[in-house]
This record gives C-alpha cells, structure tokens and sequence, in this order.
C-alpha cells in the first residue's frame, strides 16, 4: 500500500491496488492520477447519484477462497438505470470488478484480447467465443459515467461513454465487452448470490433502501395527481392517473413522456404500496405494467406487479385470468435443449421447459416507480416455456437479453400473504404453468394398474397349474346294439381349486341308433356322487337321421379330488347284421381355464386410470389452447379444470 | 382416489381369481356352448330357418 496527501486539499490518500493509478479524493473530490512518485490532478469529480447498494469502500469480501478488499467504483448510467463497478484488489495482489446492478452481482478478471464482432454487430443472443467457453450476449448498451470514488485502474471523467456488452455463458459464467478501449477490454468472471461473496464491512442497513425521510412526493406534471417515489434505484414513476412518466434520477425531473391519457381505467387487483412476505422475503409493490398482445386480431391483456426489498432487490407478480406467477430474473443463463413434439425446449436448473408461445407485448398502462426509463408502448419480444409449475421467459429488446423464472402462485395465498381485502379475481381457463391437478395421479393409477394386471397373469397361470385340465379320467366302454352295459372307471384325481364345473366329453361310434348314458361321478374318499344322464346317437326324422356321436355335459360344483365315473350304457336296435357292439369314452375333466375373466377384469381396472389420463390430457389440452401450439383437439375435454 | 382405486382394484382382482376357481366364464363352459348350439339346430330343424346349423358342424360330430 502506498499513501499519499492530496495535492488539492492535503487529505489523506491511499493506493492499496497495484494496480490502482487513479485516486478519488474523498474529501475534496479531486480526481488525481498516480505517475511514478508524481500525482496528478485532472479535476473534480461530479457527485455519485444516490443508490441502495450495500457495498462500500472498504467492505471485505472473499471470492473462491480469496479475500478481497472494496477499494474504488466506478458508477454508470445505461438506459434501464444505475450501477457500480466497484474495483475490488484480491488477496493475491490481482484487480477485479465487482459489479452491483439492481441486487445482482458479478465478479469479473480482466483476460487476454479476444477476436470479437464490433460492438455495431452484436445482437442479443448472439453466441460468442471467449477463451474456451461460449457466451451469449444479453445486453448491449451505451454506458456513461457518472462519477467515481477511490481507487481506480485507469483515468476516467464523468460523462465519458462506453460502449459496454454484457453476456453469459454455461452456468454461472458471465462476461464483460468494453469497447472503449482499444483492443477491447474483456472481462471474464461469474455472476453470484450476495451471500456467497462473505461480505463484511458493509453499509449500514438502515441507511439503503427505504431509509425514512427520502421520500420523494410530487405532484404530476400531467395531470396534477400526487406522486411519491421512495426507493433510490427508481428512474421513473409512473402516474397511474395519467400516465405521465417523470424521471427521478436526479430528484424530481422533467416528465420523459407526456400524459397519454391511459384509454380505459385500470384497476389493479394488488395495490400499489401493498406489502407482504413471500418465499420467507418482505416485498413491497411498487410498480405496475399492464401489458397487452394481439393474437388473430383479439387483444388479450395481463398486469405484472413490480416488488421489490432491500436486500433481494426487485420481483415481479404476474396476473392473467385470475392465474398469479411470482418471478425473479434467473441466477443462470438456460441451455436449449431438443425439440419435442415440434416444441424448441430449454433446460434450467434440473427442468425441461416446452416452448409455450412467442408474443410480442407491448405497455398499455404503468403506475408507480421503476428502476428503468419505461415508456408506455414499449415492446418486446417474449417466448416462454413452461414446466408447470415453472414459466421460463425470456424478454428481448434491441439491444437486451433477459431470462426470467416464474413459479405458479395461488390467488389465495397471495392475498394471504399480502394481506389483501376481498378475494382474488377466480381463475379463469387454464393458467400456461398450472399445475394440473392430475398431475402423476394417472401415471400413479397405470403403474397400479400394471400392478394388478402382473399379479392377475400370475394368478391365471397358477389356477391354470391348479386346475390341470390336461389330465383327464377317462373310461372306455362297449354295449351292444339293443343292450345294456355298466362299467366304472379307475379312481383319477381331478384338480382345481374350489368346487367348480367339470366337463363330460362322451364320444361313441354309434351311426345309426340312439344311445344312452347314465353317468355318476363319486368321489371316492367321501362318496359324494354327482348323476347325469345324456342321450346320443340317432333318431329316424322322415328319412334323414339325425342326432350326434358326441355330447358335452357338466357336473356342477365338483370340489377337486379323486374320482370314479360310472356308466350304465344302453343302446337301440341297429338295422346293421349283424348286431354290432358300440364303443365309446367318456372323459371327465375340468375345462381349461378360460381368459375372458381376465380380460374382463383388465378391463374394469383400466377404466380409473384411463378416466384420469382423459382429465389430465383434458386439462392440458387447455393449457396448451392459448398456446402456439393449439390444435384442433385442445380443450375438447373439460371434465374438471378448474 | 389412490386408495379407492387400490380397494377397488383389490375387490375386482379378488372377485377374478374366485371367478376363476368357481370356473365361472362369461361365454359359457364347454358342455353350455354344446348344448346352446344343439339348441339352435334343433330350432332350424323345426323352422327350416338357417340360424341354426344343420349339421357337419364341429360339434354335430357327423
């Protein structure tokens, strides 16, 4: 560390960064440049613009393991408002930025030249090179400086501009383009939650933010309405009454855009001013934005709600059809991911989102403060995907790139939470992240289904294996032709599971006579018999005869076990000579075991889970009806929806 | 509703497997489908109709 006095005024100075060539005096404000032992005075700086950064000065900080001490910043304006470059010296002896803009921070190490597009060529979403890693630029905006304090590694003055591109790589990778520098300057480094810079040191609390007394009442320019903006980071508010839009940079400024009078009344269903806590965070409702889209020439409209805390910065409440999604911009850059279904889809943190629909939005009505220069009619172009109950969005302007996550919120708890009078707007259709209510239930039922059905097959081919219609008793037996004949068979074990049908399969060779059978089945370990008679053969009908050689006939309700049949045969007088002896069989079994019960119980429980897939298809079928990708068959079931 | 489709499940799996031990079928037992088409020739026999199978048929056995 090196100390000096300033020339201008004898204060104190210090240049802790090697690197550090420029010091901001912080009592007089003169702004002198370290040449060797020399320093030079090139002028007095302007006054930083007020903002609720928390960092300052001085604050410590660690960043993968290293310490890092707070020693200068640079802040800048850009056309969506205010933020601090704060030039940081790490334990190592190496320089870095710290970048704070609207409660998002990234810490970047100036890397070696690149070959780069000139900053005129850039577009947003555009995928360049650094080093080994790709980047896609988000934003790309004219910065100008308004003031600097500390120490600094280069000369700068207020006023001076650059052109300055921000982009984002895999993860949490960010990067940085100054184009005012030749070669340009690159800036590689990571964009990270507060929390994981270990901070100390930093500003007191009390004194960023909505700290007491800086509210900033007026009355429009417009329309004479009172106005009120109280957070340091707000560019313009908005007058609800109006629409007048007053730039508050720097106190209360010239109206930016005239009373257009809003076309029709507006009324929020979430006050401005409301305060609640969501997600464990406090939030106030500062602003508002009614947004609107024209699609086949309808015009469909939703208001998103502008929160914002201390700590965490801003947030946005969006409402449509009564449907609320609480969103805050993502931490990461998504990825794409293959298209399915016709559907471009990307991945964030762990999920796939399906494209839903690509609009472009325009402003119809703002109310309250912004921490951008927002214009009525301002437009953008927006494509979302969904993955209830996620809504990933991302918001393209000329120059500007922004990914946003939104997760499904409940009217009721919102009100809940915001401690809102009355009830919430009913929701109306299908919200684009919903969830379904059906969700798993059908996926649940057809995995029990399967279940069942496993257990049913088992089940058939184990009575199958019981029933063991293969093995069969069997009796032959012979009767003349106008005799009688009684015979029984060997005992023979018939199989099953409880008392049930068995089957009596005669055969007989008799052609021209009739033929009948006495049959008793006894059981022979209990005695229990069970008679049938059946007739066969032929009878004269005119001159045709007619009449069967064979029969089925059935015992009912046969309990498994052993078994002997009896026949008492008799036959009729044959015309043949001479007489002949008939044969038959008689087989005594249990008829295999038939599938139709099976099916018929496959199809009574597949009737649960094929009624939640239709409600579940119904349901998303109107989801995806306000959707770029609606089809014919959307919303054609509307079994329970809501 | 998962329960009740368990339970539901359960009383329908039970009543398939006594179903099939009582060898209780919807199309009928072999000797039910005999004599049914017995019946049916015997019927166009009596009214020359041709519903009724005349014969030559598997179960005719001529």
């Amino acid at each position: 560390m090196r100390t000096a006095n300033c020339p201008s005024c004898g204060g104190p100075l210090r240049f802790r960064g090697a690197t550090s060539i420029v010091a901001v005096c912080a009592f007089c404000k003169s702004t002198l440049v370290r040449d060797g032992a020399k320093l030079e005075d090139i002028g007095k700086q302007a006054q930083l613009l007020e903002d609720d950064s928390p960092i300052r000065i001085g604050a410590d900080g660690r960043h993968k393991g290293v310490g890092f001490t707070v020693v200068g910043r640079i802040q800048y304006r850009y056309g969506s408002g205010v933020w601090n470059e704060w030039h940081v010296v790490m334990a190592d002896g190496k320089s870095a930025w710290l970048s704070d803009a609207s409660r998002e921070y990234t810490i970047t190490f100036l890397v070696a030249p690149q070959a780069l597009p000139k900053f005129e060529e850039l577009r947003p979403g555009q995928v360049l090179t650094i080093g080994k890693n790709a980047f896609t630029a988000m934003n790309m905006e004219q910065a100008e400086v308004v003031a600097g304090e500390g120490e600094l590694p280069f000369r700068f003055t207020s006023g001076w501009k650059a052109d300055v591109a921000d982009l984002r790589g895999e993860g949490n990778k960010f990067a940085t383009i100054d184009y005012s520098e030749e070669p340009p300057h690159v800036y590689v480094g990571e964009k990270l939650p507060f929390d994981q810079f270990a901070f100390s040191g930093l500003r007191d609390p009390t004194q960023v933010g909505f700290a007491k007394g800086r509210a900033l009442a007026f009355k429009c320019a417009g329309c004479g309405s009172p106005l009120e903006s109280h957070l340091a980071t707000s560019e313009v508010v908005a007058c609800a009454t109006c629409g007048s839009v007053t730039d508050v940079t720097k106190g209360v400024g010239e109206v930016v855009q005239s009373a257009e009078k809003h076309k029709k009344k507006f009324k929020p269903s979430i006050p401005l001013g409301a305060e609640g806590t969501w997600n464990s965070v406090r939030y106030e409702v500062v602003g508002l934005m009614r947004r609107q889209i024209t699609v086949d020439g309808e015009k469909y409209e939703w208001t998103e709600y502008l929160l914002h805390n201390t700590e965490r910065g801003y947030a946005w409440v969006s409402e449509y059809n009564g449907h609320f999604s609480f969103i805050q911009n993502c931490a990461e850059l998504p990825k794409s991911a293959s298209w399915l279904g016709g559907k471009p889809r990307m991945k964030y943190l762990g999920h796939t989102f399906e494209h839903f629909q690509k609009s472009e939005p325009r402003a119809v009505y703002l109310a309250g403060e912004f921490y951008w220069q927002v214009r009525l009619g301002d437009k953008a172009v927006c494509n979302d995907y969904v993955a209830p109950p996620l809504i990933l969005s991302s918001e393209a302007t000329g120059n500007e790139l922004t990914w946003s996550l939104g997760e499904y919120a409940e009217g009721p708890d919102l009100w809940k939470a915001f401690k809102l009078g009355g009830k919430p707007p009913k929701p109306i259709g299908v919200g684009p992240n919903q969830p379904s209510p059906h969700t798993g239930k059908a996926a649940f039922l057809w995995k029990a289904f399967l279940v069942f059905a496993a257990i049913a097959l088992v089940l058939q081919l184990v009575l199958g294996a019981l029933i063991e219609n293969r093995s069969r008793l069997s009796h032959r037996f012979a009767v003349e032709a106008g005799g009688r004949t009684q015979s029984v068979s060997v005992p023979h074990k018939l199989g099953g599971v409880l008392a049930a049908p068995v089957t009596v399969h005669t055969t007989s060779n008799v052609r021209d006579t009739w033929l009948n059978l006495d049959l008793q089945l006894t059981n022979v370990d209990t005695g229990h018999a069970y008679g049938m008679k059946r007739a066969l053969g032929y009878t004269k009908v005119g001159t045709a005869m007619q009449g069967a050689s064979v029969d089925f006939g059935q015992f009912d309700g046969v309990p498994p076990g052993t078994y002997t049949v009896g026949v008492a045969a008799s036959a009729g007088a044959s015309a043949s000579a001479p007489a002949p002896v008939f044969t038959g069989t008689v087989e005594v079994y249990r008829s295999a075991l038939g599938w139709s019960n099976f099916w018929l119980f496959l199809g009574a429980i597949s009737l649960w889970p094929f009624i939640a897939w239709r409600r579940a298809a119904g349901f998303e079928g109107h989801r995806w009806s306000e959707s770029d990708y609606a089809d014919s068959d959307s919303g054609g079931d509307d079994e329970d929806d809501e | 509703m998962f329960r009740t489709y368990l339970g539901y499940a359960l009383v329908a799996l039970g009543l398939y497997g006594y179903a099939q031990a009582k060898g209780w079928t919807i199309f009928g037992t072999e000797a039910q489908r005999f004599a049914a088409q017995r019946a049916a020739e015997a019927e166009g026999r009596r009214t020359g109709s041709s519903s009724g199978r005349s014969g030559g048929g598997f179960f005719s056995g001529k």
